[in-house]
C-alpha cells in the first residue's frame, strides 16, 4: 500500500481561548479529489494553513506523502500548492511576470520556463490577457492566472481553498474544468468550499466540518445515504390545496412544505418534501391518498436528498 | 474580449511535468528583488526616489540660499545631506506600503508556503530598499553637484558619507516594514508617517543651524536623529573635523531595533 497523499490524525489548532479545529482526522488517497465542506469559521482554511506548513498544529499530526508538516516542512513545501480565495497576484505585474515569479520560486527557469509559460498561457486561454497588468483583470481572469502560477511546476498536493467563491458562473465552470483535468492527471486535491453543488460534483469523497469537528465523512452517495432514505416530492397544482394534503400524508415525515398564504409567491405551485423510507412504495402510497382524495399534481417523484439537506440535518444534530 | 472560457484542448498536461525543488537563499532573493523592482519601476515609486530629493533640494535651496550665503555660507554644501536624509524616511515611508503588500491575506500564506527559505520575502523588499537608496543617492547627488555641493574630503570620507546615508534609509526601513507586515491599513499608516516625518525635518538642524531656533527649542533640535545624521554628514562631505560616535550610535541602534521589529513582526504573523 503506497502512503496516502495527505494523513491527518487528531489535529488540533487553538488561537488563544479559541479552538479553531477541535481534533479532526482525515485521510485522502493519491490522485483523489478531497472536499472540505463547511460554513464560514468551519475551520476548513486552518485545516489548509495547517497542511500548507503555514501554521504548526497545536497538537496531533499531518503528513504530506509521508512527511511530517512539521519536522519535515521544507520537504513538504516542494510537494504542495496553495491557491487560496483571494487572489494572490502581484497587480503591477503582467500575467506572465507572475507565473514567472511563481515559475523561479519552485525551481524552474530558463528556457523550460518560458515554454512551460506558453504552455499554460493556453491552457488557461490566456493569450489575450498575457502581457497585461493583472491588477486591469476581471475576478475571473485573475483567479485562472492564480490557479494557473499554482500549477508552473507539478505539485503532488494541490490546495485550493474556495476556488471558485466570488466568482460568477461561467469562471467557476471553467475552474470546475480545471479541477477535473488536474484529477485526471493525478494530482491529489483538496479543495474546501462552502458549495455543496461543488464539492457534490468535483470530489471523490467529501469531510464536512462544523466548528472545528468532522461531522460527517464519505463519498457524495455515501453522505446522502446517511441521512436516511430517499425522499417523496410532491408538487400541487393548486395552492389552497396545502392544508388538506399535509393533512392526507398524515404519517409519514414531513421534510419540506410551503409557507402558508402568499409567503412563497415566487413559486407558483406548492412543494412538499416527506421521507420516503420504502422508496416506490411510499410514492405509490402518496399517489393512492392523493387520488383518493382527487388533488390534482403537477408532479411527483422520488428523490434521493440533496447534499444541503445533508448538510442541514447534519449541523443540526452537532450542535 | 472574447476568450472563451471552456477548457481548451491542449498541449502538455495542466499540473506541469517538472517537479517541484526547493530554491536557494540567493536565487529566490534575487527573483523577488526582481519583481519588487519592477513593480516599484512600473508604479512610478522608482522615478519619485530619483526625483524626490531634486525637488525638495529646489525647493528649500532656492528660497534659503541667498540669505544663507550673504552670511558667508555654501547652502548646497549645508542643505543636501538633510535632503537626503529625508529621502532615507520616503522610502522607509514606501516599505510600509510594501510590507503591506506583501502581507495581505492570501498573498503572504501563498509565498510562505513556497520552497523558498523563510527569510526571503524579506530580504527581496530590503533589496528593493537598497536600490531605492541607490536611486535618491543619484538624484540628490546630481542636484547638489550642480548648484556647488563638493565632496572635500578623502575617498574614505566619500564612502563613509554614502555608507550613512544608505544605512539610515535601511534600519528605518526595517522598522517600518515590520509595522507595515503587521498594521491593518498600511497606506493609511504611510500617510500619518508623512507629518513626524515633515517636523523632523523642519526642525533639525538640516536646513538652517541651530541658532535659527528660539533658545527653548535648541536641545530638541541639536540633539535629535536628523541633526544628528546631518552633522555627521555634513563633516564627512567636508572631510575635517568629524566627530561620527554620535551617529554611530544612533545607526546601531536603529539597526538593533529595526532587527527586532522584523523578528516580533515575523512571530506576529505566524500567531494570526
Amino acid at each position: 500500500m503506497t502512503t496516502p497523499a495527505i494523513e491527518v490524525v487528531d489535529l488540533v489548532k487553538n488561537y488563544g481561548e479559541v479552538s479553531a479545529l477541535k481534533g479532526i482526522s482525515l485521510e485522502v488517497a493519491r490522485g483523489e479529489v478531497l472536499g472540505l465542506l463547511g460554513p464560514n469559521g468551519s475551520g476548513k482554511t486552518t485545516t489548509v494553513t495547517l497542511l500548507s506548513t503555514l501554521q504548526r498544529p497545536s497538537s496531533g499530526h499531518a503528513r504530506i506523502c509521508g512527511h511530517d508538516v512539521v519536522g519535515e516542512a521544507a520537504r513538504v513545501r516542494e510537494l504542495v500548492s496553495l491557491t487560496g480565495q483571494y487572489a494572490s497576484l502581484d497587480e503591477g505585474l503582467t500575467a506572465v511576470e507572475n507565473l514567472a515569479v511563481f515559475g523561479r520560486l519552485t525551481g524552474l527557469r530558463g528556457r523550460e520556463l518560458k515554454v512551460r509559460i506558453d504552455e499554460l498561457v493556453e491552457q488557461f486561454d490566456l493569450g489575450a490577457e498575457r502581457d497585461r497588468r493583472v491588477a486591469t483583470l476581471s475576478g475571473g481572469m485573475r483567479r485562472r492566472v492564480d490557479i494557473a502560477s499554482a500549477l508552473v511546476t507539478r505539485p503532488e498536493v494541490l490546495f485550493l481553498d474556495e476556488p471558485t467563491t466570488g466568482l460568477d458562473p461561467r469562471s467557476r465552470a471553467s475552474v470546475w474544468d480545471t479541477v477535473a483535468a488536474l484529477r485526471a492527471e493525478g494530482i491529489t486535491i483538496l479543495l474546501t468550499t462552502q458549495y455543496l453543488e461543488e464539492a457534490d460534483r468535483l470530489a471523490d469523497h467529501i469531510v464536512m466540518l462544523n466548528r472545528g469537528s468532522v461531522v460527517a465523512a464519505g463519498t457524495p452517495g455515501q453522505l446522502k445515504q446517511q441521512v436516511g432514505a430517499a425522499v417523496c416530492e410532491v408538487t400541487l397544482v393548486e395552492r389552497g390545496d396545502t392544508a388538506r394534503v399535509i393533512d392526507l400524508l398524515d404519517g409519514l415525515e414531513l421534510v419540506e412544505a410551503p409557507e402558508d398564504g402568499t409567503a412563497s409567491g415566487a413559486q407558483a405551485h406548492p412543494r412538499l418534501v416527506v421521507r420516503a423510507p420504502d422508496g416506490m412504495a411510499t410514492v405509490a402510497e402518496v399517489i393512492a391518498r392523493l387520488r383518493g382524495a382527487g388533488i390534482d399534481v403537477v408532479d411527483i417523484g422520488l428523490r434521493q436528498p440533496s447534499l444541503d439537506e445533508v448538510f442541514l440535518q447534519l449541523t443540526e444534530t452537532a450542535s | 474580449m472574447t476568450a472563451t472560457l471552456a477548457p481548451t484542448t491542449s498541449t502538455g498536461s495542466r499540473g506541469g511535468s517538472t517537479a517541484r525543488t526547493s530554491v536557494g537563499l540567493a536565487a529566490a532573493t534575487a527573483t523577488l528583488a526582481r519583481q519588487k523592482v519592477l513593480a516599484a519601476v512600473r508604479s512610478g515609486d522608482a522615478v519619485f526616489a530619483v526625483l524626490g530629493p531634486v525637488v525638495f533640494f529646489l525647493c528649500f535651496y532656492v528660497p534659503l540660499h541667498g540669505q544663507f550665503e550673504r552670511a558667508g555660507g555654501e547652502y548646497a554644501q549645508f542643505l543636501l545631506p538633510i535632503i537626503l536624509l529625508q529621502a532615507g524616511i520616503f522610502t522607509a515611508i514606501s516599505a510600509t506600503e510594501t510590507a503591506g503588500y506583501d502581507a495581505r491575506a492570501g498573498v503572504h500564506e501563498r509565498v510562505m508556503s513556497l520552497p523558498i527559505p523563510r527569510v526571503t520575502p524579506f530580504l527581496g523588499r530590503m533589496a528593493w530598499v537598497l536600490t531605492r537608496m541607490l536611486l535618491t543617492l543619484v538624484g540628490g547627488l546630481t542636484i547638489g553637484y550642480s548648484l556647488g555641493f563638493r565632496f572635500h574630503g578623502s575617498i574614505w570620507h566619500t564612502a563613509a558619507f554614502l555608507a550613512l546615508v544608505v544605512v539610515f534609509g535601511l534600519a528605518l526601513s526595517m522598522l517600518t516594514d515590520a509595522v507595515g507586515t503587521v498594521g491593518r491599513d498600511s497606506v493609511s499608516i504611510a500617510s500619518i508617517l508623512m507629518i513626524p516625518q515633515l517636523i523632523l525635518v523642519m526642525a533639525s538642524t538640516g536646513l538652517v543651524p541651530a541658532e535659527g531656533f528660539p533658545g527653548w527649542a535648541r536641545p530638541f533640535v541639536r540633539n535629535q536623529p536628523l541633526s544628528v545624521f546631518s552633522d555627521a554628514l555634513r563633516g564627512l562631505a567636508d572631510g575635517s573635523g568629524v566627530d561620527l560616535t554620535a551617529a554611530a550610535i544612533w545607526s546601531v541602534g536603529l539597526l538593533a531595533a529595526g532587527s527586532a521589529a522584523i523578528v516580533a513582526a515575523a512571530r506576529a504573523q505566524v500567531k494570526r
